[in-house]
């Protein structure tokens, strides 16, 4: 049984995902829910809390599909290139101004900058957990800080927002 | 003033959290399913027990239905269709009686059935309620029919009820019991 810490932690990956408080509760009721189902036929797994992660994230790939109406939010698969950590650590941003950054990205965006930033997951972690390799997640680091710096400087480009 | 990028994303969602009715909701969730969560083998118990019910009320209504005199009918009748020849030739009670040396008990000379009428034809061993009885093999001097005469010592168990009635119809053989000199004798014929 999840404890409430843990249903707000898990709220707030949800919230990463979706940007919308609603939407996050949600997905996190529709997870839960799943995730119950699921433990009733199986012995329960090792990491509960990541398997509740991964099947929240399911969910929300399927909705978000069937939202797009198959134009999903994918990645452009640029070449690896070679950014440290280190770029987005020491990115400054206003105080006012995480709403619009985070409003302006897509879910695949926040869900990795609240990975990082939150969570603190290293890179092998959090390319263990998103399942994509470490060159892909450094290419998807980097346009996101250009995202970011464009964002901070160009203040209508933050009203695109990712579908 | 700025920030670094981490800190206030921790700053951010930190500050956003689950309100007390959702707390209360998903706990809830749990609490429910956690109650319904049962091993397998109770989750199964009804139906065992439903099995077993049922399993008992077919027994007990078999066994009902399947009184004594109704086994022992049944198989005085299949027993006298399957063994119209004896198994050792005889013309008396008392020769029969010789051949069948290994009853733990003697047969007897039925005041029932006058002498006049019936001829013996022979003796067999034979097996009523998984006891041995002895059979013996007649002749209606009237009809020129066999028949075959179980002899066995009576007993409380089921002797009153095969004899309570006269006669008995079983699959077309034609059954009468009756008690005499401490023996319970069936004969059946058509």
């Amino acid at each position: 049984m999840f404890t409430k810490t843990e249903l707000n932690h898990l709220y707030r990956y949800g919230l990463s995902l979706t940007h919308n408080r609603e939407q996050a509760f949600d997905l996190l009721k529709i997870g839960l829910e799943k995730y119950l189902y699921h433990i009733q036929f199986r012995d329960s797994p090792l990491n509960p809390q990541q398997l509740l992660c991964r099947m929240m994230k399911n969910n929300f790939l399927d909705l978000s599909k069937c939202q797009a109406n198959g134009q999903a939010d994918r990645q452009e698969k640029g070449e690896v290139i070679y950014l440290f950590k280190n770029e987005l650590e020491n990115l400054l941003v206003e105080d006012n101004e995480l709403e619009l950054i985070l409003s302006s990205l897509n879910s695949d965006e926040r869900e990795f900058l609240f990975l990082w930033g939150v969570e603190e997951y290293s890179l092998e972690k959090m390319s263990e957990k998103i399942r994509l390799s470490k060159g892909k997640l450094l290419s998807r680091l980097h346009r996101l800080k250009v995202r970011i710096t464009n964002c901070q400087y160009k203040t209508n480009d933050c009203s695109k927002k990712g579908p | 003033m700025k920030s670094h990028l981490s800190r206030q994303l921790k700053e951010y969602y930190n500050a956003h959290a689950l309100n007390t009715g959702q707390l209360e909701h998903l706990m809830k969730l749990q609490r429910s399913n956690i109650k319904e969560k049962k091993p397998l083998i109770l989750n199964l118990l009804p139906l065992i027990f439903s099995g077993f019910l049922v399993g008992g009320f077919v027994f007990i209504v078999l066994q009902l239905s399947s009184t004594v005199p109704e086994k022992v009918m049944t198989e005085v009748s299949l027993g006298h269709r399957l063994s119209m020849d004896a198994d050792y030739k005889a013309t008396s009670y008392k020769e029969v009686q010789s051949h069948l040396n290994r009853l733990q008990f003697s047969l007897v000379v039925p005041e029932f059935l006058n002498k006049n009428e019936w001829i013996v034809l022979g003796g067999s061993y034979g097996r009523l309620l998984g006891q041995v009885v002895g059979l013996i093999h007649l002749k209606n001097r009237g009809n020129h029919q066999h028949y075959t005469l179980y002899q066995q010592p009576y007993s409380d168990k089921w002797g009153n009820e095969v004899i309570s009635q006269k006669y008995y119809q079983k699959d077309g053989i034609k059954i009468k019991a009756w008690r005499e000199k401490g023996m319970l004798l069936i004969l059946a014929g058509p």
